[in-house]
């Protein structure tokens, strides 16, 4: 595993789609602490990007990527290697890379304009540490649609269609129960509502340490109230990495029971 | 004619005996020195203490008090004096009582530190008290970790001048107020420097009064708070950073003018708060970076002109129940939300010539204004006006989506709402 990791790693470096990606984030958020008035400003408009863009591409190059290994998986199985090792290490290869790719992006702007966060180091682990998960998450969800849809076209649309649920169609769901149920206490509800959903969460999570948090009123101080406290941080944490660890587990399984 | 041959002798004779008069009632006018003389108190004069100096004075005189500390509580100036303090001398009440009241017109108190008047849940005790007194003039003293520094009540035509004043931070309960006005009438507040009180400037029942040039700032709830004030003007005073900005409240021909709101920001917290208010003019202040820059209740005829509104989260929150109210020549730039209104079927509030950040139209006739209205009430703040759990979804790209959607087809937003005449916010860097 750590070999076809290390093998896929470096294969991966010298892709277009990551240097691409690379380029475009750099480009994106060098303009971003350029021009915002604040630090605050531009970790709002970053996490803009960053929960539109992140989602996007890890599950459309996820997938692809998955379905363009088909020769090299057929030739590999041939050889004395587990399906399951050899699957894994591709899967880190690309977080890795597509991380790796996300972080310099991200980081350089931020050393290049002395941008600390304002001092704030808890955004910027929440922040960076978010957005890396985020690409973990949908790329192992990406893995998961690539391994169970046999047909490319298909495959690609489930891909859409989850990044679409997952950005749009999830928040559309809880502002229609929101307004549905506005006569009930709803601090509650929705604040389980963001924790189940990964965009959401790292949203959430970023927007209560910036300036904005205030602006949240009486929800963003029982927010505050729970994100704040210790068992909060490690629930979120809990919440994003199981929305790593079930695709994954998902993948693996149908990936042992495929018949190629 | 024959009412004025009347008249004019008697408005005469009043003319002629006002000084006698005067002088004979209150000793105010100068001439009568014979009367008033200075007397010097400190450690080193004859006069040891401001009490001793208090009991055997005349109306008229002039204590003229050496530096050094003089520990008391429950002085009262019953006579008109003037009480001039000769390099800071400090009156210290060590956690105890009232420090100073005054009871008579005319009497003058500068010079001086008032210190450390205790808490009290009873009584609103403060450093410098006047009651049933016309005319006190209280300038360029310093007010130290008092309960209530400066407190007024039933009196007239003071003025508060350049005073230096600190209150005791901490909580609100615990905590009086800065300079604080009750059942007054033609008052005049200006110069002071207020920090850390419960509320900075205390206004009730205090018509006609000038509040200006002042500023207050992190005081525990309000820097200035104002309620059933006729007919008062505040202008040029600085707000910055207090628990939950400025408070107005059921008053109305107010006049605010000139004044700057700075970083009232939390989430309770208001640049100003206006409830209750009428017939009032509200122009050329700044707002800046506030959670909510104006937040308007019950508001009628009232004429917002030339404010400018700098990265507030919402510029102005309007409830339904404000009506005939003017909204011209305001400039907003960088707000979260510009406007938020909480009812989509009626409005009868005017915005007409205001410049908009986010305006995107087009000005064919080169008239300097353009050419299809701007819509300040985004979907997204009518929904969370509607549904303050949205704001859970706030930066959310479906929001923006909706957002996009509510610009072409507006729906939630009374249509009325809108300025048909934007003015062209200046080019960036101008």
């Amino acid at each position: 595993m750590g070999q076809i990791f290390r093998y896929c790693f470096w294969d991966l470096l010298r892709s277009r789609f990551i240097l691409a990606y690379f380029g475009f984030f750099l480009a994106g958020s060098m303009g971003i602490f350029r021009f915002s008035p604040s630090a605050s400003a531009a970790f709002g408009a970053l996490l803009s990007a960053v929960i539109l863009l992140a989602p996007l591409c890890c599950q459309i190059y996820g997938t692809l990527y998955f379905y363009q290994s088909r020769g090299f998986h057929e030739l590999m199985f041939a050889q004395p290697i587990g399906r399951i090792p050899l699957c894994l290490g591709q899967f880190l290869a690309l977080s890795a890379a597509l991380g790796l790719a996300f972080l310099m992006a991200v980081g350089i702007p931020m050393a290049a304009y002395g941008f600390s966060a304002g001092g704030d180091v808890r955004l910027l682990m929440v922040f960076v540490g978010g957005g890396l998960l985020l690409h973990f998450i949908f790329l192992a969800l990406a893995f998961l649609v690539a391994v169970s849809v046999e047909d490319r076209l298909r495959g690609f649309s489930t891909s859409l269609v989850i990044w679409l649920t997952l950005v749009f169609g999830y928040d559309a769901l809880v502002m229609a129960l929101v307004m549905k149920f506005s006569d009930y206490p709803l601090e509650t509800p929705v604040l389980a509502a963001m924790l189940l959903n990964p965009v959401d969460l790292e949203r959430v999570l970023v927007l209560m340490h910036l300036d904005s948090a205030a602006l949240l009123g009486y929800t963003g101080a029982s927010f505050q109230k729970f994100f704040g406290t210790v068992l909060g941080t490690w629930v979120s944490l809990g919440a994003l990495l199981m929305w790593i660890i079930a695709p994954l587990l998902l993948f693996l399984r149908k990936l042992t029971r495929k018949d190629w | 004619m024959n009412c004025e041959n009347r008249k004019r002798p008697f408005g005469l004779c009043v003319f002629i005996a006002l000084p006698f008069l005067l002088t004979i009632n209150t000793g105010w006018g100068k001439p009568p020195l014979k009367h008033s003389s200075v007397l010097e108190v400190g450690s080193a004069q004859a006069l040891k203490t401001l009490r001793e100096a208090l009991a055997v004075a005349d109306s008229g005189d002039v204590l003229r008090v050496h530096p050094g500390t003089y520990p008391e509580t429950g002085l009262v100036v019953s006579k008109p004096l003037t009480l001039r303090g000769i390099g800071k001398p400090v009156l210290d009440a060590h956690g105890l009582g009232a420090l100073l009241v005054i009871t008579a017109n005319d009497v003058h108190v500068t010079g001086f530190v008032f210190k450390n008047v205790g808490i009290s849940y009873v009584r609103d005790q403060a450093a410098l008290g006047f009651v049933n007194a016309r005319d006190v003039r209280i300038d360029s003293n310093r007010f130290d970790h008092n309960f209530f520094s400066i407190y007024g009540a039933r009196s007239s035509g003071a003025f508060i001048e350049n005073n230096d004043i600190t209150g005791l931070y901490g909580h609100e309960v615990a905590n009086g107020n800065g300079i604080h006005l009750w059942q007054c009438d033609s008052m005049t507040v200006r110069g002071n420097h207020v920090r850390g009180h419960r509320d900075g400037i205390y206004l009730e029942f205090t018509g006609n009064s000038d509040v200006t040039n002042n500023l207050a700032e992190g005081n525990i709830r309000y820097g200035l708070h104002f309620m059933f004030s006729n007919g008062s003007r505040y202008a040029a005073n600085v707000f910055r950073n207090n628990g939950s900005g400025v408070a107005v409240m059921y008053s109305n021909k107010i006049r605010m003018e000139d004044n700057r709101f700075e970083r009232n920001w939390g989430s309770a917290a208001y640049g100003l708060l206006c409830k209750g208010i009428e017939d009032s003019e509200v122009r050329r202040n700044v707002f800046e970076e506030n959670t909510v820059g104006i937040f308007q209740e019950g508001l009628s005829r009232v004429h917002f002109e030339g404010n400018a509104f700098i990265r507030n989260g919402w510029a102005i929150r309007i409830l339904a129940d404000c009506d005939d109210n003017l909204y011209e020549g305001n400039r907003f730039a960088g707000n979260t939300f510009d406007v938020s209104y909480n009812s989509s079927m009626h409005n009868s509030n005017v915005f007409r010539g205001n410049s908009w950040d986010k305006y995107r139209g087009y000005d064919l006739n080169h008239d300097g204004r353009g050419d299809i209205p701007y819509r300040p009430v985004e979907l997204q703040s009518s929904l969370m006006d509607h549904y303050p759990e949205a704001l859970a979804l706030m930066r959310s790209h479906f929001l923006t989506l909706l957002n996009l959607l509510e610009k072409q087809f507006p729906v939630l937003a009374p249509k009325s709402l809108e300025d048909d005449s934007p003015l062209f916010p200046p080019k960036a860097g101008s």
